[in-house]
């Protein structure tokens, strides 16, 4: 192919190419589409709330709390290797007492009415009524089962599971709690409640497993002949008992508050600029398709 | 117009989805009533391409959960966060050895070229396919009778392929575009086509290079004899360099068992025996190799199935096998050594797939991407040298 045959078919193509758009672009149609764009545009954007992230960042604290003397320590050691559960770190047992009914339950009292109340009136966190789908109800009257009349701290678990997401850097150092929600003050709030409830239940829970072991350890305790096992056993209970006092506070325990929750200073969704230019670029196109198919009505078939 | 906020929000199924996406469809929409002013395509093109550029809208969240294919994700995020902070996300960077490129990243840095007014939600790499796939289809009227054409764009995993954002039909089309070249005897665009399947698809890359070697070195493609020695020469390399290509072809092997395995890696890494799937000489290879082809050529078989996708892709690799047979046999008797050449580089790929065989779903994709690019380059060849007015034929 020669440079003179690549300009004349270049030079048709620039041709065909103006006429195009001169002759579907250019015209009324495609305006009055593009100017109704910006109409549903902004119907869009009036229906749309603003969604906000919000975040927290944590450090997990992954040490095991223990209290030995020097005498017995090497035995101590080796009789705590066999008890401490070493597959799950602090990290986990924080997500997993977020995704818990105890830290569902803890919270209830506070958010319960704020969540799931619909009634003004009522201000029983027990008598919150929930509305159920249509399709719901006849499914309940021909299954023959009940269907729950009430909200429970069960539907706050589920509210927490669904929005509250916990999740752990690649490097194991941070952990990262986030929600999105329309409304910045109540997401910031409810998110450190979350975060601080799930502490104190995962803390609660250690307290419990302390009490039992030394419950258990004291008992055995008694019966032990051997000084040294008798000397392991004390070692351990005093260690546990050393883990109740630093549990049984307020203070944060397995996990250390790095940044609180706050956040996003814009919304991440919707984008404005974004809905605007893709509406427009959906109506032009219409306009186009309009004007094309109105002038090319005899060929296209 | 890129979701800077990728990994964070993906629109799901919602109203400003389909705003981004019908913006996507607009403009591919636009392209296509433009090709049909310039007559590029029929009107009959126009309406199956106006079709065809609404299928993603039809795919994820609407006829299937994007999360079925859900490597989509690992490319979207990754797009997004190149053209937004033109690093990688972080788990793709953390998989970087020693500073390589991740495939993901190539095929992202590939999609991401294409000049679509929005990359918000996961489908919008669907529509990048979709673009590609409308030049490629453009590319391909030069050598083939536009209804048959169509025809080929209609095969179900070539129209869910270009539908859905994976890099797999960035690998058809390098390939469809290499061979066709290639057999054209065009080298440098052959070769220039080749080398993106390096970074996207090494295995497809090395069936083509077999192609190529076997038409450069052995003129395989014109003697018989020239093929039986490239064949020979390149037993008697994988004997002499056995225990290379044994690692080699264990270490994918064992990789794909454990994928496939319960657990994935991590429960291939606790419970797995690599000892029981290595093999130890090149004859089990071969041997294993044919054993598993017929199951290999028609898997999903029936038990396998698990959705009406897996029946689908049944019936369409009976259909595909089906067009090779009838197209072997319809020129069988020219005895055209180029065909033949064609047919046993074919062979090679699917017995190396079919001894790496085990994730029915991944392999299924496989053989899909390896024997689609061959059968058409065979429909060129035997369309070139038998039926076409023109004088291409060598």
């Amino acid at each position: 192919m020669n440079i003179k045959k690549i300009k004349a078919i270049a030079l048709e193509y620039f041709l065909v190419s103006k006429n195009f758009l001169i002759e579907y672009c250019l015209n009324k149609t495609v305006l009055i589409t593009a100017l109704f764009s910006f109409f549903f545009s902004a119907l869009v954007l009036y229906n749309s709330s603003p969604i906000f992230y919000i975040t927290s960042s944590l450090v997990p604290v992954n040490q095991q709390v223990t209290q030995q003397s020097e005498g017995s320590a090497a035995f101590a050691k080796i009789f705590n290797s066999g008890v401490i559960n070493t597959g799950v770190n602090k990290s986990t047992q924080f997500t997993a007492s977020v995704r818990s009914s105890d830290t569902a339950k803890m919270l209830w009292d506070e958010w319960g009415l704020e969540l799931f109340n619909s009634d003004p009136d009522n201000k029983d966190l027990n008598k919150m009524i929930r509305e159920h789908k249509l399709l719901d109800k006849l499914m309940s009257r021909i299954g023959g089962y009940e269907l729950p009349r009430f909200y429970t701290y069960y539907d706050l678990q589920t509210y927490i599971q669904n929005s509250v997401k916990v999740n752990q850097d690649m490097y194991g150092y941070e952990l990262l709690v986030s929600m999105f929600s329309p409304n910045k003050d109540f997401a910031i709030n409810f998110l450190d409640d979350v975060i601080r409830a799930s502490d104190l239940v995962a803390k609660k829970s250690e307290i419990r497993k302390a009490r039992a072991k030394i419950s258990a350890l004291t008992r055995d305790l008694a019966s032990l002949k051997n000084s040294s096992m008798t000397s392991a056993f004390s070692e351990r209970i005093n260690s546990e008992y050393f883990k109740i006092a630093s549990l049984d506070n307020d203070l944060p325990y397995f996990i250390s508050v790095l940044d609180p929750p706050r956040s996003s200073p814009y919304p991440i969704s919707p984008n404005i600029q974004f809905i605007i230019l893709s509406n427009l670029i959906i109506f032009i196109f219409i306009g186009v398709c309009i004007e094309f198919f109105r002038k090319n009505k005899d060929d296209l078939w | 117009m890129v979701n800077e906020y990728s990994t964070l929000i993906n629109y799901g199924d919602s109203l400003h989805y389909y705003i981004y996406e019908l913006a996507n469809f607009s403009f591919i929409a636009f392209i296509v009533l433009f090709a049909y002013k310039l007559k590029w395509i029929s009107s009959l093109s126009m309406w199956a391409w106006l079709f065809f550029s609404l299928i993603p809208l039809l795919g994820n969240y609407f006829l299937f959960s994007p999360g079925l294919f859900g490597d989509q994700f690992t490319y979207f995020e990754e797009l997004t966060a190149l053209k937004t902070t033109g690093e990688s996300v972080d788990y793709i960077k953390a998989s970087q050895v020693d500073s390589q490129i991740s495939e993901v990243t190539i095929a992202a840095k590939m999609l991401g070229l294409v000049p679509l007014p929005t990359y918000m939600t996961v489908t919008s790499l669907s529509f990048a396919n979709k673009f590609i796939s409308f030049f490629l289809f453009l590319w391909l009227l030069r050598f083939f009778d536009e209804k048959r054409l169509l025809l080929i764009f209609l095969i179900p995993s070539f129209l869910l392929f270009s539908s859905i954002a994976l890099r797999d039909f960035l690998v058809i089309s390098f390939s469809i575009l290499s061979l066709l070249y290639l057999v054209r005897g065009k080298y440098f665009f052959g070769i220039l086509f080749l080398v993106p399947l390096i970074y996207i698809k090494l295995q497809m890359f090395a069936f083509i290079l077999i192609y190529l070697l076997g038409r450069l070195i052995f003129q395989a493609h014109k003697s018989f004899a020239g093929m039986l020695l490239m064949l020979i020469s390149g037993i008697i390399a994988l004997f002499i360099y056995q225990d290379l290509f044994l690692q080699f072809i264990n270490y994918y092997k064992v990789g794909f068992v454990a994928e496939n395995f319960e657990g994935g890696y991590r429960g291939w890494g606790k419970f797995g025996d690599a000892s029981l799937i290595e093999i130890s000489s090149i004859f089990e290879f071969f041997w294993q190799g044919l054993i598993n082809l017929p199951v290999f050529m028609l898997m999903p078989l029936p038990w396998q199935w698990g959705s009406p996708l897996g029946m689908l892709q049944f019936f369409e690799s009976v259909g595909l096998i089906l067009a090779l047979f009838y197209l072997v046999k319809k020129y069988y008797q020219a005895h055209d050594q180029e065909l033949i050449f064609l047919l046993v580089c074919l062979g090679i790929g699917l017995l190396v797939y079919s001894f790496l065989a085990e994730n029915i779903g991944t392999f299924v994709r496989y053989r899909f991407t390896l024997f689609l690019p061959f059968l058409i380059a065979f429909y060129y060849v035997a369309n070139r040298n038998y039926n076409s007015s023109k004088t291409e034929r060598r």
